[in-house]
């Protein structure tokens, strides 16, 4: 369209006035550029603040250890108008000299993506206003993991060693935590913990005075398995159990996106019949996860019986995944190249069963909990995001259209089939909790159409004999890829995932996988929401914002 | 002297509030499941009745850990006294015709009274346990039982008022239908106290899993365990019964007059305080307090006035 | 007004007695759902498999260890450490075996059960279990080859000498008449 050429242009004039080594155009909402000095990096920043591309969605180092280069990538979005910047810049590789200038004042959802580049790379940003280590055990303070010459067999051997640091560090901290509290105040610090019936792997460190909050400063990294260095050692087929594992509940739409990235460096294009099946596959993984999560959040206030009746609709969906894949949840269906086990018709039945089933029963839970007054009571005015935070901080999924920011990859960017499946943004206004239980609500309803749209399109398909199922749902990736990197978005159960991979030449192996989290950014925000509320409200508001501990931590 | 050691023991003591909790605890996971659509305890015994059994004597055979830095009196006497305190009022309700522990003309003020002990027993063990949650458990529980009681109180004093005596038994005996009509508010507010006391649903306050762990009960274990968790079945057995004998009539039928009414009609007020709970969310501390200082008792002083004036129409001279 | 509300809903929520719940089969006996692709334990097929280990490169988590066999060619066999397994099906995605694979999960046992103790746990495998009799049968198989082979190389060593001989004669022949006669340059 005109308007994004002209604005499109409008990044380019003021790339212009920096010294890049190239600017290109990158599918058809990215621009691509790499800075020559990194010193520029500051002033850009603002320039592009200014133009509108508000939101950082994530900081991303490769490791390039025979050219002696820390790659930085820097993902700019706009989600107002769609445009996106994917800028690159050279860093030195040793520890003293790895370092570059910090956007976190410029952009607040940079704070904790920095900090996991620091702790995992290396990478030291300069007025940082809290550079911490995240994620990885205090065993790991003062190394690198993922660098590419760091030594895990050495690291692992003093198991012993290692596990008390972890400990002697927990016992200060909770020395600490005495000592710096006034001692005949009611001030304490209450470790919501890892072992809470409602927090799930993540330790909340609340800071309140009696039963009001003063502040909250989230732990994470207790389910920290290294993903990202672990599809390094898997060829690009076995890569996609590590991937799946994201969160296992939506597992494909999380394999679809590493599929793309892969598909695009190999240059090889999937059949319209595995799009239309990544299309099914996903909305149902989406519903099996958004059953889930509206439980959850009831569960949260004390009531258990939405969660029950969600579970009886829901196992007939995993019937249906069970019968095509041979797994009700962590299914290992998408790999490179299509879907992985052809379709026998057969299995719409049970789809159709899980449809009816959806119809007849959607109508009580509408009545019984959507419109609850008791929920209402607790839920309307809190947790209330406005949609400058949004920007700034780089919410997405869920929480972003609850607010009223239209943003929904499967419209902005499609991918798979979406582009031919009939859709619209559904938003709410308000902000608040309760609009976040309520989109949960409406995106089941819309995953149901698109399910509706999508199976009468391959039975359509089959039936005139376009579509094969049993042959077409694969095509041939071949085993080494040549040199490159892609970039690629999915509209995760939760939010955006953005998945950066980077391929050495004749490579067997993914060289470097980068997995953008939406957890993650949603987490931040936890202290930002809970500053002068009560302890009642920590399981309300953390339970809204949908966060799963498996792609926080990854 | 033999028969004050039966009633202790057997009925309505000790061995009573046993067989009452171990059927109550069947009875409410049986009745929740069906709510929630799955089917509960199935395997052990017919339809399931011996799982509580089970589940109670597991219980007993855990160990009970007494963790560092604990106020040991408070610690270690709180449970069997709470257990006590909660099995006394048995004593004072008309089980069957004729049949009534201690027939006092004190009966309802002893029946109030002992029921609104028992939290503050229960706060005393959470200020023992050496924990930040039990702590907090054990502030919930107080703040939540000085607000309902009065409402309580004031809603349980109802049928005093009208029939003009304290004496459970005369109640009992000049309850008709047509006092139940005109008891009617005072049956509601009575039932929606009942929920802030037991600590129930929408009131589940202290005990609010979600949010501090287990409240005051988050460092027992084992036997201890067991007996706090007697006690809040024996709890929940005087306060049913309270409701029966000052509302519904107590032991009175449609044919015939014996206990087993009185049974039926506890379960019935067992099975709306499940649906009830089935279906509605946890309200917070800062809204309960609100509803009941700002609603509850101004409505019970209403009730109270409405009482006097039936009282006055219909049950001249009294 | 609110308690009106909440009472509207409880009663919503009570018309769940009219429904019968869908938990019916007992599934420590029979599943409740068993389709042909549900990814079950390993079954390994030992006479077909070709010992290509390709099952053994793929595993993500390395759960498959080869057994050796005393043959010299196809000597492997695949075992599955059912501890670590996490049942993705690769392996049976990559055995080239035809027309059966020669692993197999698909279809497989869903009850896989171990015993509650240490040692019980470390032994959580699928064994190939190999009887004696197909030892000895590949074993005499192979035997037979090896000695049909030596006989063909002896065979073929026989006619080689055989023909060096015959050469070998003919040059002999050439030798001894240019032998020097001794006799001559003797005493006259």
């Amino acid at each position: 369209m005109a308007r994004d050429g002209v604005l499109m242009q409008s990044i380019k004039d003021i790339l212009k006035n920096f010294d890049c080594e190239y600017v290109q155009d990158y599918k058809k909402i990215w621009i691509k550029a790499k800075l020559n000095s990194k010193d520029d990096l500051l002033r850009l920043s603002k320039e592009l603040k200014k133009n509108g591309l508000r939101s950082l969605s994530t900081v991303s180092p490769t490791d390039f250890l025979e050219e002696n280069i820390m790659e930085m990538n820097y993902f700019f979005e706009d989600l107002a108008t769609k445009r996106n910047l994917w800028l690159k810049l050279d860093l030195a590789r040793e520890i003293s000299e790895c370092k570059v200038e910090s956007l976190t004042p410029l952009f607040p959802s940079a704070n904790w993506h920095e900090r996991e580049a620091y702790s995992m790379f290396g990478v030291n940003f300069l007025n940082h206003p809290d550079l911490r280590d995240i994620i990885k055990s205090e065993d790991y303070s003062n190394k690198a993991p993922f660098r590419k010459d760091f030594d895990w067999d050495a690291h692992e051997k003093n198991t012993l060693l290692n596990v008390q640091t972890i400990v002697d560090s927990f016992k200060k901290e909770q020395e600490n935590n005495e000592i710096n509290l006034d001692s005949d105040s009611s001030e304490t610090i209450l470790n919501w913990g890892p072992t809470h019936p409602a927090s799930g792997p993540i330790r909340l460190r609340v800071h309140c005075d009696g039963e009001d909050i003063i502040s909250i400063d989230p732990d994470i990294g207790y389910v920290w398995r290294a993903l990202e260095h672990l599809v390094t050692k898997k060829d690009f087929v076995g890569a996609i159990v590590a991937v799946e594992r994201l969160c296992f509940m939506d597992n494909i739409n999380s394999m679809t996106g590493y599929a793309m990235a892969v598909e695009e460096i190999a240059d090889v294009k999937i059949t319209p019949f595995a799009s239309w099946m990544r299309v099914l596959l996903g909305e149902v993984a989406r519903i099996s996860s958004h059953f889930m999560g509206m439980g959850m959040f009831f569960m949260n206030m004390g009531l258990h019986t939405l969660a029950m009746w969600n579970m009886d609709t829901r196992e007939f969906f995993l019937d249906f995944l069970e019968s095509y894949s041979g797994a009700r949840i962590a299914t290992a269906s998408v790999e490179p190249g299509g879907v992985r086990y052809g379709l026998d018709m057969e299995m719409f039945v049970e789809l159709q069963k899980a449809l009816d089933k959806f119809d007849d029963s959607i109508d009580e839970v509408d009545a019984i909990f959507v419109k609850n007054p008791t929920m209402k009571l607790r839920a309307l005015d809190v947790g209330v995001l406005s949609e400058q935070e949004i920007h700034e901080f780089g919410l997405s999924g869920i929480v972003a259209r609850a607010s009223g920011v239209k943003t929904d990859i499967r419209i902005d960017e499609p991918y798979a089939a979406y582009g031919e499946v009939d859709l619209e943004y559904i938003t709410q206004k308000g902000g608040s909790a309760k609009d976040r239980f309520e989109m949960l609500f409406r995106e089941l309803k819309q995953s149901v159409k698109i399910i509706k749209q999508a199976k009468a399109k391959i039975q359509e398909g089959v039936a005139s004999g376009e579509m094969n199922p049993t042959k077409d749902h694969m095509v041939k990736v071949p085993k080494k890829l040549p040199k490159g990197e892609a970039i690629s978005r999915v509209e995760w159960a939760r939010g955006e995932v953005l998945m950066h991979l980077v391929t050495e030449e004749k490579a067997k192996t993914p060289y470097r996988l980068k997995l953008r989290a939406p957890s993650f950014n949603h987490t931040m925000m936890v202290n930002h929401l809970l500053k002068g509320k009560t302890l009642s409200d920590i399981p309300l508001i953390f339970g809204s914002l949908y966060i799963c501990q498996g792609d926080l931590d990854r | 002297m033999i028969q004050t050691i039966t009633q202790a023991v057997i009925f309505p003591g000790l061995l009573y509030v046993l067989v009452w909790a171990v059927a109550l605890f069947w009875f409410f996971r049986k009745f929740m499941a069906v709510l929630h659509k799955r089917v509960g305890p199935k395997f052990n015994g017919i339809a399931g009745s011996y799982q509580t059994l089970f589940d109670f004597s597991k219980l007993l055979t855990k160990e009970s850990i007494t963790p560092d830095g604990v106020n040991p009196y408070l610690f270690s006497t709180m449970p069997p006294l709470a257990l006590i305190v909660a099995m006394l009022p048995a004593a004072f309700i008309p089980w069957s015709e004729g049949f009534v522990v201690i027939d006092t003309e004190y009966g309802l003020l002893a029946l109030v009274v002992l029921i609104g002990i028992e939290p503050f027993l229960l706060f005393l063990t959470g200020f023992g346990s050496n924990n930040k949650y039990s702590f907090l458990g054990g502030v919930r529980i107080l703040t939540q039982s000085i607000s309902m009681e009065t409402s309580f109180f004031l809603a349980a004093l109802s049928p005093a008022l009208l029939f003009g005596t304290l004496n459970l038994t005369t109640i009992v005996e000049s309850s008709t239908w047509f006092s139940f009509l005109i008891l009617f508010p005072a049956f509601v507010l009575y039932f929606i106290a009942l929920l802030g006391l037991l600590e129930q649903p929408p009131f589940n306050i202290p005990d609010a899993e979600q949010e501090i762990v287990y409240g005051f009960l988050t460092e027992y274990s084992g036997t201890n365990y067991f007996l706090l968790k007697l006690s809040q079945f024996a709890e929940f057995m005087a306060v049913f019964a309270g409701t029966v004998t000052l509302y519904l009539g107590a032991y009175k039928g449609l044919l015939f007059n014996s206990y087993f009414c009185f049974f039926i009609k506890m379960v019935l007020v067992a099975m709306i305080m499940m649906t009830i709970r089935a279906s509605t969310p946890r309200v917070t501390l800062a809204q309960m307090l609100k509803f009941s200082w700002k609603y509850m008792v101004p409505i019970t002083l209403l009730n109270l006035a409405w009482i006097l004036l039936a009282k006055s129409m219909f049950f001249m001279g009294v | 007004m609110l308690v009106i509300d909440i009472l509207k809903k409880t009663l919503r929520v009570a018309k769940a007695f009219m429904i019968k719940s869908p938990a019916v089969k007992d599934v420590r006996y029979e599943a409740m759902h068993h389709p042909s692709r549900y990814r079950g334990e390993h079954r390994v097929d030992y006479e077909t498999c070709i010992g290509c280990d390709a099952c053994n490169k793929i595993c993500p988590t390395h759960a498959i260890v080869m057994k050796q066999l005393p043959f010299k060619k196809q000597n492997i066999v695949p075992e599955v450490n059912l501890s670590v397994c996490i049942f993705c099906g690769l392996c049976e995605d990559v055995c080239p075996t035809k027309p059966e694979k020669s692993i197999i999960l698909s279809g497989g046992r869903y009850d896989m059960l171990s015993g509650g103790w240490h040692e019980d746990q470390n032994n959580f495998w699928v064994n190939v279990d190999i009887p004696q009799s197909y030892i000895d049968s590949r074993l005499e198989e192979e035997e037979a080859t090896r000695v049909k082979k030596e006989l063909i190389a002896k065979k073929k060593a026989a006619e080689a000498e055989a023909k060096k001989k015959e050469e070998a004669g003919e040059n002999l022949k050439e030798v001894q008449t240019g032998l020097p006669d001794f006799n001559k340059g003797v005493l006259e």
